[in-house]
């Protein structure tokens, strides 16, 4: 599933050492001196890797001709499965919306019994993949199929995007405007609802756009769902195989809509920096009594969790029990856990070299095509993974045919559709950093590539692990790219278990469900305690 | 003649515009070698863009900057220019210890782990070599960040108002313990401050950066007692501005006749009066005035006066014998006055 985060609302992890430091000099950039070539170089590689593989796809989508693109646009087929996305996207966000900021409010504001608790595992589903709980329900209840089965399961996958950036928006909340409205006769309720609700305002509507691009990406769930959106059918019309240019055209159109869902998420963020407050951490708020309702949003919440994670995980476990009387090929585990490790390492590593040039440029330079640079990279963001794949397959087939459906296009792959995560976080973290602190060290004699060495990259440290962290989750994940890309006999967690699971060979796609769940919900937990943990700083959201 | 040594820092014609705003107007300095000058200037008024500008983080839209003789601005880049910085709040390298953070502009080796103690001894805080920055108080970071430029011997140390975050508690003991240790070391300093009392008891030179221009660079009792400019007057320390009429030799004011510093211009003029030269009696003895208000400061107290036709000034007098507001009092005038022409 191509993951949609919004990749500059992820924050790093500074230490506490370092946000003393961040109190010293308000970031400040550098300003109009020339960024170095040892930066411009890598960066301007980088970007040119995430924008070439579309430039394929339209040459692609056009090679038939422009009468073929117009047949194929005017058919009634093409309209439908616009609105069909179109519909399951919205019904999809607005639900998010509903239990996204109900839960972050809870988590942030209310005396909820065993609050921390509740704030980690909120974040959970993220470590789901949105196939393994879509195979969980159809499973369970077949008559799910279809457009109730879809949002459901992609409810429980991505209502976290509003969560995440809603409850980190309510934690930087100055508790003291409240403070001042309840002194000007406010009611508590009053409060909550016309002035709390409306300072995260632009965080909520980040976070619906992220659920928007996600459900218009996602892949593993309508396939499993039987439901018929963009992504099913272009990986069907792919699959077919006899008219490549029907996949590229259906590609092109899915990108188009995509694409206005970034500009706007890119418009909102712009001007959602309102809810952030100025230096220094404020004052944690007081917990408001939710009374008799309580034991009512602990239901809630109780519901919500119980959906999205205990329920896929036992049926997972259900699974695993039924196999193990037909016994499973352990080796083959093995054989797919490595895999799966192996090829998101080097996702990870790969994404954050490009990544830190690219970073480093955005934080420090403001020259524009520094801009142009940084905002390319972001091309592919929210594009789903369905479409960067076929893009670089035709990229594979005409240009790098010696390592099509080798390793290094796989990677490749990943690294154009998570690019965005890494560079956010590189990006963010180093703007944390004091400029101050860089200016010092060139006063004591540094070169920039060595202050680089010694200042920035080991004061951004935590971001950039956290950066290829999240990228190393994103791939562990992902499925489309690698359905098509994975090299010859190599098999991932993530294929082994569409394998199994689309000839419903339920019992053999137990132990691989369980490893991708049990892997990805370690550094899961832990990204989002961090992210969310932060009072000072914004942490928005996560894959 | 010239000097046989050029000076440590010489700032010539430099400009710097940000968008419209002329930030610096054409700004000529020299510093001597071996004393601390301060440039005083009220905020915002372009300091710290001009010590940007000399250490090499921006660059002048015109004008060039010398150290030790040799221009390095606008060609030399921060790292090669020599100049220690002193930042407002310090801005020690969070994830090193203080050790490393003195050693930083050194390389590595046994001779710069002696040259870290040194320079730590010298600001008296040899020993905390391995705490980390987040461990020491405010003024202990302020002195570290100094020990850390002066350690590569550097020809210049700039300070940007380095006591600016500290408690006012504290402010003077550091601000001492920092200078005691710049002149242990013989080091050429500058010190960027909008504090007019930092800049009076710490410096031995003063370049008073008004609107863009060095409004006068003197040494602290020239500028206080003999300010070049009615707004250089006004800008560093209290005075009160009467009118006044001047035959050249004698000024009449408010206030009596009084004797000029300098032969003064004549016609209207402005007579700049500060509160420790107006004494006060018994009414009846010199000129009428009448208590407006008091500001008790403990050690003294400043008095609100009104003299004839409305004209007010102020007068510090010994907090232990306070007159009544309202009352009537005697003010004469002691010493000569600074006289601008209206």
């Amino acid at each position: 599933m191509s993951i949609a985060a919004s990749p500059s609302s992820l924050e790093a992890l500074p230490a506490p050492a370092l946000r003393r430091a961040g109190a010293v000099a308000r970031r400040r950039r550098v300003g109009r001196r020339r960024p170095p070539l040892a930066l411009v170089a890598p960066a301007v590689v980088g970007a040119a890797a995430a924008v070439v593989p579309l430039w394929y796809l339209a040459d692609r989508a056009t090679s038939q001709g422009w009468s073929e693109v117009a047949d194929e646009l005017w058919q009634r087929r093409t309209l439908d499965l616009v609105v069909r996305s179109l519909a399951l996207a919205g019904v999809v966000t607005a639900l998010c919306v509903v239990i996204g900021v109900a839960a972050a409010w809870l988590v942030a504001r209310a005396d909820l019994p065993g609050r921390r608790v509740w704030q980690v595992a909120l974040a959970l589903p993220l470590a789901i993949p949105s196939y393994v709980s879509a195979f969980a329900w159809v499973s369970w209840k077949p008559w799910l199929a279809g457009f109730r089965g879809a949002v459901l399961v992609l409810v429980l996958a991505s209502y976290p995007y509003v969560y995440l950036p809603v409850l980190a928006a309510l934690r930087r909340l100055d508790p003291a405007h409240e403070e001042v409205a309840r002194s000007l006769g406010w009611t508590p309720r009053k409060v909550v609802l016309l002035l709390t609700l409306r300072q995260v305002r632009p965080a909520i509507v980040a976070g619906a756009l992220l659920v928007a691009l996600y459900v218009l990406s996602d892949f593993g769930a309508v396939a499993t769902m039987r439901f018929e959106a963009f992504t099913w059918v272009i990986y069907g019309a792919y699959r077919a195989g006899f008219n490549p240019a029907q996949a590229a055209i259906l590609g092109t159109v899915l990108v188009a809509v995509a694409v206005v869902i970034v500009a706007l998420e890119a418009h909102v963020r712009g001007s959602a920096s309102f809810t952030r407050l100025g230096a220094g951490a404020p004052r944690p708020s007081r917990p408001l009594p939710l009374g008799r309702w309580r034991v009512a949003a602990v239901a809630f919440l109780v519901v919500v969790l119980a959906a999205a994670i205990a329920f896929p995980v036992a049926q997972v476990v259900h699974w695993m029990r039924r196999g193990a009387d037909t016994g499973f090929d352990v080796a083959r585990v093995a054989s797919a856990v490595g895999a799966t490790l192996r090829l998101s390492a080097l996702a990870a590593l790969a994404a954050l070299a490009v990544a830190v040039p690219i970073g480093v440029l955005a934080a420090r330079f403001r020259q524009r095509y520094v801009h142009v640079l940084e905002r390319s990279t972001y091309v592919a963001h929210g594009l789903p993974g369905i479409v960067i794949a076929i893009s670089l397959v035709f990229v594979g087939v005409r240009l790098l045919r010696p390592i099509y459906q080798e390793t290094p296009l796989l990677v490749l792959a990943y690294v154009v559709l998570f690019l965005p995560l890494a560079v956010g976080t590189v990006r963010s973290s180093v703007e944390q950093l004091p400029v101050g602190l860089e200016e010092v060290a060139r006063s004591l004699g540094h070169s920039p590539a060595r202050v680089l060495a010694r200042v920035t990259v080991p004061l951004a440290a935590p971001g950039l692990a956290a950066g290829a962290a999240l990228v190393f989750l994103a791939t562990m994940k992902e499925l489309p790219a690698t359905l098509l890309l994975r090299p010859t006999g190599t098999e991932t967690l993530a294929t082994e278990l569409w394998k199994a699971t689309s000839i419903s060979d339920y019992a053999a796609a137990g132990p691989y469900a369980l490893a991708i769940i049990l892997l990805a919900a370690v550094p899961t937990a832990l990204l989002s305690g961090l992210l969310t943990a932060r009072a000072d700083g914004p942490g928005d959201a996560l894959p | 003649m010239p000097s046989p040594e050029p000076p440590a820092l010489r700032v010539t014609g430099v400009t710097k515009a940000f968008g419209p705003r002329q930030v610096l107007d054409g700004i000529d300095v020299e510093v001597p070698r071996g004393a601390v000058t301060a440039v005083l200037g009220p905020s915002g008024g372009g300091k710290t863009t001009l010590l940007r500008i000399v250490v090499g983080f921006e660059h002048a839209d015109a004008g060039t900057v010398a150290v030790d003789g040799e221009v390095v601005a606008p060609n030399v880049p921060p790292e090669r220019r020599r100049i220690g910085i002193v930042p407002q709040e310090g801005a020690l390298f969070p994830h090193l210890s203080v050790a490393a953070n003195v050693g930083f502009g050194l390389p590595r080796g046994k001779a710069s782990a002696e040259r870290v103690a040194e320079c730590l001894d010298l600001v008296g805080l040899d020993g905390l070599q391995t705490a980390r920055p987040d461990q020491l108080s405010g003024g202990q970071q302020q002195r570290v960040a100094l020990a850390r430029a002066l350690a590569p011997r550097p020809s210049l140390v700039v300070l940007d108002e380095p006591f600016s975050s500290l408690d006012a508690s504290l402010r003077g003991q550091v601000r001492d313990e920092v200078f005691a240790a710049v002149r242990h070391a013989r080091t050429t300093a500058v010190l960027v401050t909008h504090d007019q009392q930092e800049a009076l008891s710490v410096a031995d030179r003063i370049a008073v950066l008004l609107h863009g221009r060095i409004a006068q660079e003197a040494s602290p009792q020239d500028v206080y007692r003999f300010p070049a400019t009615l707004e250089v007057a006004t800008f560093v320390g209290e005075a009160a501005v009467l009118d006044g009429a001047s035959d050249g030799d004698l000024v009449r004011c408010a206030l009596g006749t009084v004797h000029p510093h300098r032969p003064a211009p004549v016609g209207d003029v402005a007579v700049v009066v500060r509160p420790e030269q107006v004494l006060l009696g018994p009414a009846g003895h010199g000129v009428g005035a009448v208590v407006t208000h008091l500001t008790y400061l403990g050690h003294d107290a400043l008095v609100g006066l009104r003299l004839a036709e409305g004209v007010e000034c102020g007068a510090r007098v010994h907090a232990a014998d306070l007159p009544a507001p309202g009352s009537a009092v005697g003010v004469r005038l002691a010493g000569g006055v600074s006289v601008f022409p209206a």
